[in-house]
């Protein structure tokens, strides 16, 4: 609608009120015949107005043609004998939109356009390129009718100064480009969706940011500054709260479910996340239950992203392929200079790059390779691309090769330390590297931090984060520069604020290795065969009980014994309660 | 004075030069391990940056991991990392805040795992698997000690050739980082390329009691004087925490030779 009006507004003699309606049932538009989600839109639009089932019928109405008495819904046999001829009283208009201001009267006709599901979604598809440079993942909402953009800022707010400042720049490029828009940020998709399709009621929103000035988060000083402009920023941990107060109609339930919902008389999302949700399955639909639970941050949503118009991207190919290593090597390290240049020049830097080798046979094989910080750096990405290629398994020559590079804002190199500026940034670039490069030869998977989980059982205690995403998911980049400030940087307080612990082994076996040969279940057995030796036991210590509830996933019932060997050394063993046999489970190396 | 006694005073005196004169060269820093009893046994009373240590394990079980771990923490008062090569696939993080190193300072760095053996049809394969397991391994472990962003690597390391011993040792002299190698007994009879060989045993007799003693000797120093005697530490069982025993190690020079 933004867009139409902006193209006929700069055509000159066209009124601004406009009516975009469906066209006759059975016309589609040649470009939507193929397009599933064009016809998706289309059926979700004939669900919401039965009318346009029948024929053509309005969808969608300018302000303007709102007070001309065209309603979305209306066949448009009926709109058009409504709205022509038509005089709408500028004064009136003006009466209605601003207060106070007058205005001479003028006429004007309600242009009534023939609305295409592909077009509003080429034409976010064009706003989302003013926003790449804010994000590195920009992509579209999931919902039939899309009309928002997602963003993934992760750790970008503090290239342009904070949240709060990347927000208003976002909001000036995109008023610059002629689109009217609100934004929101806040940690998943799902609370940003509720809040920019919501009229907003600045009173509250006053509140929640006085409220959320007095806890520490760094986007609370942000907020205060924001009221005036269609921005909305919820600060970690205030979301259940703020989506509590938004109608239901935000929640992104499909119609049939809202419908359910409004007959027992749920108008809230608090409502809604108020009720019992072992209940939920059985009175809503499967995508209901999803949409609440990401409502409840429980499932994670992911962004998919929108390829980008003009890309990074280099391309060969070669009527005379190449045979080997070295060969595919070379013609790697051209297409690395080729797009390291056009980066240079676009002032971005790369974040992840995929390549795809076509063999002589025509088999596709994709190559990809990621950094942990974003770099410019030629020599880095050719050298996570070799180590990615060593994994490989190519049985053919390759004829042809093309890179695409994912950007992201040049990331900005700051002093940290007024005396020694170099000391904490040259660890985090090495460290980068490294990591880098052993993900990219090893997989993403064997490079990783630790966890610690409020779990009683000893395998579960500590979990296993990586640093770069996998191949296959679909997780933006993580927040590589606080991971990376975490690992490399002495941090005293840490140190001080260590718990004493209970003692646990420093080698866990994967799995518990069963011991054989105990006469007596209630006593630790009398000898223990360790790696191929059989030592006996002259001491031990315990129980000490480790129980889970009956309903988890893996439930632990195990009194868990330290036995000293006449060696010396000590081991980590347990009965379980269930069968009462006695397993292996750590050593105290 | 007997001609022996001045050979050996001699061969002292240049071992002293030598030393001298490597560590001036040296990127090398000490850091004192916090273990009283070891401190004493170490040459320079700490353990050296930018080095290579062994810490040589009589038999499974006897917490030289835990040891060594408790005495390189001083060391990430240091900006860096530890970073940990996990072969196996059994380092159980916990133990890590028992010796005051808090988790959020390591990286796990764990090569493809073999799980087992197949059916003996499949064995090749299991072994070609194993190998190319070891050697990824061994390849992280170099990456690792290259990197300026690690301040320790942390290993357990059984079979390794003299070429890639020596290729770590190269690697800590440019970096600075510093290697510990948690090894099996069955390697005391190769040569050694570390600047430290520690070995850790069971004070004997063994006793039940509530806390396990253990024996450090000094095998190896590569750039100080070779020490006799040992130090007495004990691993208190409940929370797996290492203290010094008071007994302090014998100074003296030993009349053998250390290189």
């Amino acid at each position: 609608m933004q867009s139409l009006q902006r193209r006929l507004r700069s055509e000159g003699d066209c009124p601004p009120s406009l009516a975009l309606h469906t066209g006759a049932p059975g016309t589609t538009d040649p470009k939507t015949r193929t397009a599933s989600e064009a016809e998706t839109d289309l059926k979700y639009l004939r669900s919401v107005f039965p009318s346009a089932s029948g024929g053509p019928a309005v969808v969608a109405v300018s302000r303007e043609a709102w007070i001309a008495g065209v309603r979305p819904g209306m066949p448009l046999a009926e709109a058009r004998s409504m709205a022509q001829p038509l005089t709408v009283h500028r004064r009136q208009v003006q009466n209605k939109t601003r207060r106070g201001t007058t205005e001479a009267a003028a006429k004007t006709t309600v242009v009534f356009h023939e609305w295409t599901p592909v077009s509003d979604r080429r034409a976010l598809a064009a706003v989302a390129e003013i926003t790449r440079r804010y994000a590195p993942v920009v992509g579209l909402d999931d919902m039939p009718l899309p009309d928002s953009l997602l963003l993934d800022i992760t750790g970008c707010g503090q290239l342009f100064g904070g949240e709060a400042a990347l927000a208003e720049l976002l909001l000036r490029d995109l008023r610059q480009a002629g689109c009217n828009s609100r934004i929101a940020i806040a940690d998943t998709i799902a609370a940003v969706w509720a809040l920019t399709h919501t009229e907003r009621d600045r009173p509250e929103v006053r509140r929640s940011s006085q409220s959320s000035q007095r806890r520490a988060s760094p986007r609370d000083a942000d907020i205060a500054m924001l009221h005036e402009l269609p921005i909305q920023i919820i600060p970690p941990g205030q979301q259940q709260e703020e989506l509590a107060r938004l109608p239901i109609s935000a929640s992104r339930l499909p119609l049939k479910d809202l419908q359910i919902l409004a007959h027992l008389g749920i108008r809230s999302i608090g409502q809604l996340l108020a009720l019992p949700r072992e209940d939920l399955p059985s009175r809503l639909s499967e995508d209901a239950v999803l949409r609440v639970r990401h409502l409840l941050s429980i499932t994670e949503e992911f962004i998919g992203p929108l390829l980008e118009s003009n890309p990074v991207a280099a391309a060969w190919a070669s009527e005379y392929p190449a045979k080997t290593f070295a060969d595919i090597r070379q013609v790697l390290q051209h297409l690395v200079e080729n797009v390291a240049d056009q980066i240079d020049r676009r002032r971005v830097a790369c974040s992840m790059i995929a390549c795809e080798l076509t063999s002589v046979s025509g088999t596709k094989i994709p190559l990809s390779a990621s950094v942990v910080k974003p770099t410019q750096s030629a020599e880095l990405m050719f050298d996570v691309l070799s180590l990615r290629l060593e994994t490989l398994p190519l049985s053919e020559p390759v004829a042809a090769m093309s890179m695409t590079l994912q950007t992201v804002p040049l990331p900005v190199s700051r002093q940290r330390d007024l005396f020694s500026p170099t000391e904490h940034i040259r660890p985090q670039e090495e460290l980068a590297t490294l990591i880098a490069r052993l993900s990219n030869r090893l997989g993403p998977q064997s490079v990783s931090t630790f966890r610690i989980q409020a779990d009683p059982r000893p395998e579960h205690s500590v979990t296993l984060e990586s640093i770069l995403p996998s191949d296959s998911g679909e997780s933006s980049l993580p927040q590589s520069e606080q991971v990376l400030q975490r690992l490399t940087a002495p941090d005293l307080d840490a140190l001080e604020k260590i718990e004493q612990t209970i003692a646990r082994p420093l080698r866990l076996l994967a799995a518990p290795q069963q011991i054989t040969g105990c006469d007596d279940s209630q006593r630790p057995p009398e000898h223990i065969n360790v790696l191929g030796k059989v030592r006996a036991v002259i001491d031990f210590s315990g129980p000490e009980r480790i129980q889970t509830a009956w309903w988890t996933d893996q439930p632990c019932n195990r009194d868990y014994y330290r036995v000293l060997m006449d060696s010396g050394s000590q081991l980590w063993i347990f009965r379980d309660l269930q069968t009462g046999n006695w397993y292996l489970h750590g050593v105290f190396d | 004075m007997s001609a022996a006694t001045v050979r050996q005073e001699a061969i002292q005196s240049l071992r002293r030069k030598l030393a001298a004169s490597e560590q001036s060269h040296s990127i090398q820093q000490l850091v004192p391990s916090g273990l009283k009893s070891l401190d004493a046994l170490l040459p320079n009373g700490g353990l050296p940056t930018a080095s290579l240590i062994e810490w040589i394990s009589e038999d499974v079980g006897l917490s030289a991991a835990s040891i060594a771990l408790k005495a390189i923490a001083p060391m990430l008062a240091l900006p860096g990392c530890l970073a940990i090569v996990d072969e196996r696939h059994d380092f159980h993080a916990d133990t890590l805040r028992c010796h005051g190193i808090p988790l959020s300072r390591a990286l796990l760095i764990r090569p493809a795992h073999v799980v087992s053996a197949e059916p003996a049809t499949n064995l090749s394969r299991f072994v070609r698997q194993a190998s190319a397991a070891h050697s990824d391994a061994l390849w992280s472990l170099e990456q690792a000690a290259r990197c300026a962003g690690v301040r320790v690597v942390l290993t357990f390391l059984e079979q390794a050739s003299s070429a890639v011993m020596r290729r770590l040792q190269l690697a800590v002299e440019r970096s600075g980082v510093t290697i510990v190698l948690i090894r099996p007994a069955s390697i005391l009879h190769q040569p050694s390329f570390a600047d430290l060989r520690l070995h850790v045993a069971a004070q004997q007799p063994v006793t039940a009691t509530d806390r396990r003693r253990l024996s450090v000797r000094l095998l190896r120093s590569r750039h100080g004087l070779q020490h006799t005697g040992h130090a007495l530490l004990e691993v208190d069982h409940e929370t797996g925490a290492v203290h010094s025993i008071s007994e302090l190690a014998d100074a003296e020079p030993s009349a053998a030779t250390a290189f």
